[in-house]
C-alpha cells in the first residue's frame, strides 16, 4: 500500500512538472514561431482597416512572453481564462460549452469501443478460431487505415452520431490490445493448473483469463482517452460536430493564441490526470498477487 | 511460418514498387499533376483520363501518381529524421544521466502528453499558413519529423541503459576503449533493431497524420498532390454512388498502409 502510495504521489509531482513545461514551452513555441506575426485576417479583404488593426493589437498585447504568462496566471486565478478574439467570446465559455459535448461523445466513443473490442476479443480467444481471428484482424486493420477525417464526412453524410464514428476509430485499438492481453494469458500458470483440476473450460475463460486482464484493460482506457481527443479533431472538422476537436481546429486556423493556449494545457493535464489514474491502476494491480 | 515469411516479402516488394511508381511520376504520369484543361472539367473515366478529371480539368491519375510520389516518398524520410532525433536524444539522456535525462523525461512526457493531432495542428498554424507550395510540404514532413520523435527516444533511452549496463560494456571499459568508439562500433550495431522498428512504427503514423491534416487543410497545399489533398475529394461522401472512380486514392492510401502492416508484422510482433 505505501508503495502506491509514494507512486502516487511520485507521478502527481511528475504530472505538475510537465504541465508546467507544457504550459512555458507551448508559450514560449507560439510567441517565437515564425508564422507569429502572419495573421490570416491581413488577407481578408471584407475585413475593414479598422477590424484589422484590433487583432493585430490584440496579439501584440501577448508578444511579451513573461508578461503574458504572468498574465495569464493571475487571470486563471481569477476564474478568467482569457477572450477569443476571432469567436469573439470568453475562452471558458467556449470551453464549458464545447466541452460537454467532447466529453458526451468522448464518454460514448470510448464506452461503445471498449465494450465492443473486448467482447470481440473474447469471443475470439474463446473461440479459438483462426478464421475469426483473421475475419477481426483484418478488419481491424482496415479500420486503422482509414483516415478519421473521411470517417467524419460519413458520419456526416449518414447523419451519424460523431460519438459512434469516434469509436469505430477507437475499436481496433482496443480490440488489438484485448486480444494481446487475453493471448498473454493462456499459458499462465495458474490458467494450466486449472485445466489439469478439470474446471469448466468456459469458467476458465471468464474468472481466469478475462477477469485478471480486466483492472489492465481498465487502465489502457485512460490511454485511449489522449487517442480520442486526436481523433475528435478530424472527425469533429469533418462532421461539423460543436466540440472541442473543432474548437481546437479553428483556433489553430485562426492563430487564436489564447485558445489556443488554454486548450494545450487543458488537453495535457487531461491526458497526464488519464495517464496517472491508468498507471495507479496497473500498480495496485501489480501489487495484487491474485491479479497476476 | 514460410508463407507468413513470403506474405512479408510479397508486401516488401509491392511497396517497392508502389515507391517506384511514385520516384518515376514524371516518366509515368500521362501528364502534369497541375495541368489545367477547363474543357473536360469533370469528365468521367475515358481513355485519355483513365480516372476521370477533377473540377479544375486536371488528370486524376496524374494526380495520384504524383500524390504517391509525395506522401510515400516524404513520410519516410520524416519517420528516417524522426528516429535519428529519436536515436541521437535517447542515447544522449542514457549516456548523460542525471539533470540531462530528467529534462529529457521531462520534455519527452510534455511532448507526448499533448494529444498528437492537437499537437500537429497547434504547431502547424503556428508557421505561414499562406506559403508557397514546396514550402508547406516541406513544413507538413519536417513537423511530423520534429515532433513524432518522443515515444521513439523513450525506447532508445532504455535500450540504451541496458546496453551500458550490460557485462561487455564493461570490459571495454576496463581494457580501455574510448566511449566514442564503444558508442559507434560497439553500441550502435545493439540498437539498429530498435531503430528499424521504430522507423517502421512511424511510417504509416506519419503517412495517415499527413492525409488528416491535409484533409482539414492545414497539410500540403493545393495545387501539389498528396494522398491526403487528394482524399479530400470525398468531402461528399454520397457522390462516390455516382463516381466511384473518386475512391482510388482512399484505395491506394489503405493498400499502402496494408501493405507496411504486413510487412512490418515481425517488428510489430517483437513491439508488442
Amino acid at each position: 500500500m505505501q508503495t502506491v502510495a509514494i507512486h502516487a504521489i511520485h507521478r502527481i509531482l511528475n504530472m505538475i512538472v510537465v504541465i508546467i513545461a507544457v504550459g512555458i514551452s507551448g508559450a514560449a513555441l507560439m510567441r517565437y514561431a515564425p508564422g507569429f506575426d502572419a495573421d490570416e485576417h491581413d488577407l481578408d479583404a471584407r475585413l475593414s482597416a479598422e477590424t484589422k488593426s484590433r487583432f493585430r493589437a490584440a496579439r501584440r498585447q501577448d508578444a511579451n512572453l513573461p508578461q503574458f504568462l504572468w498574465k495569464f496566471a493571475r487571470k486563471v486565478s481569477h476564474g478568467d481564462w482569457g477572450f477569443s478574439v476571432t469567436l469573439n467570446r470568453p475562452v471558458r465559455e467556449l470551453i464549458t460549452e464545447r466541452g460537454s459535448v467532447t466529453a458526451k461523445e468522448l464518454g460514448g466513443g470510448l464506452f461503445g469501443a471498449a465494450s465492443a473490442g473486448l467482447a470481440l476479443a473474447f469471443l475470439v480467444y474463446a473461440s479459438g478460431s483462426a478464421a475469426l481471428q483473421t475475419i477481426a484482424s483484418s478488419m481491424s486493420a482496415l479500420l486503422l487505415c482509414i483516415p478519421a477525417a473521411l470517417l467524419g464526412y460519413v458520419a456526416l453524410w449518414l447523419r451519424l452520431p460523431s460519438g459512434v464514428i469516434l469509436g469505430a476509430t477507437l475499436l481496433p485499438h482496443l480490440f488489438q490490445y484485448a486480444v494481446n492481453l487475453l493471448e498473454s494469458m493462456r499459458h499462465r500458470p495458474h490458467l494450466l493448473a486449472a485445466r489439469c483440476r478439470g474446471v469448466n473450460p468456459w469458467r476458465i475463460r471468464v474468472a481466469y483469463a478475462l477477469a485478471p486482464c480486466l483492472p489492465e484493460w481498465l487502465a489502457s482506457l485512460g490511454a485511449c482517452a489522449s487517442l480520442g481527443f486526436s481523433l475528435a479533431i478530424p472527425i469533429e472538422y469533418a462532421s461539423g460536430t460543436p466540440g472541442l476537436g473543432q474548437l481546437a481546429w479553428q483556433a489553430a486556423s485562426s492563430r487564436d493564441f489564447p485558445t489556443l493556449f488554454v486548450l494545450t494545457l487543458l488537453s495535457a493535464a487531461f491526458v497526464m490526470v488519464c495517464g496517472t489514474g491508468a498507471d495507479m491502476v496497473s500498480a495496485r494491480n501489480g501489487e495484487n498477487p491474485h491479479a497476476q | 511460418m514460410p508463407n507468413k515469411r513470403l506474405f512479408r516479402h510479397l508486401a516488401k516488394a509491392l511497396l517497392a514498387l508502389i515507391v517506384l511508381v511514385g520516384l518515376c511520376a514524371p516518366l509515368i504520369a500521362p501528364r502534369g499533376f497541375a495541368e489545367m484543361s477547363r474543357d473536360e472539367a469533370l469528365a468521367g473515366p475515358s481513355k485519355a483520363h483513365p480516372l476521370g478529371t477533377d473540377e479544375e480539368g486536371r488528370d486524376r491519375l496524374s494526380r495520384l501518381i504524383y500524390g504517391i510520389r509525395i506522401s510515400l516518398i516524404l513520410a519516410p524520410l520524416a519517420a528516417v529524421l524522426a528516429t535519428l532525433i529519436a536515436a541521437l536524444l535517447g542515447s544522449l539522456a542514457a549516456r548523460g544521466g542525471g539533470l540531462l535525462e530528467k529534462v529529457f523525461l521531462v520534455f519527452s512526457d510534455a511532448l507526448l502528453c499533448i494529444p498528437w493531432m492537437f499537437l500537429l495542428i497547434s504547431v502547424r498554424a503556428l508557421l505561414p499558413l499562406n506559403a508557397d507550395v514546396g514550402v508547406s510540404v516541406s513544413i507538413t514532413f519536417l513537423l511530423l519529423a520534429s515532433l513524432g520523435w518522443a515515444g521513439a527516444a523513450r525506447v532508445v533511452r532504455v535500450r540504451v541503459r541496458s546496453l551500458l549496463r550490460r557485462e561487455d560494456q564493461l570490459w571495454r571499459r576496463a581494457s580501455g576503449i574510448g566511449e566514442t568508439r564503444s558508442l559507434l562500433i560497439h553500441l550502435a550495431p545493439n540498437l539498429w533493431p530498435v531503430l528499424k522498428t521504430q522507423f517502421w512504427l512511424a511510417v504509416p503514423a506519419f503517412i495517415l497524420s499527413e492525409s488528416n491534416l491535409s484533409m482539414i487543410g492545414l497539410g500540403v497545399s493545393e495545387p501539389l498532390p498528396s494522398l491526403g489533398n487528394l482524399i479530400h475529394e470525398l468531402e461528399n461522401v454520397g457522390a462516390v454512388r455516382d463516381a466511384p472512380w473518386l475512391l482510388a486514392p482512399l484505395g491506394v492510401l489503405v493498400f499502402v498502409l496494408l501493405l507496411v502492416h504486413a510487412a512490418t508484422s515481425r517488428e510489430r510482433t517483437q513491439t508488442a
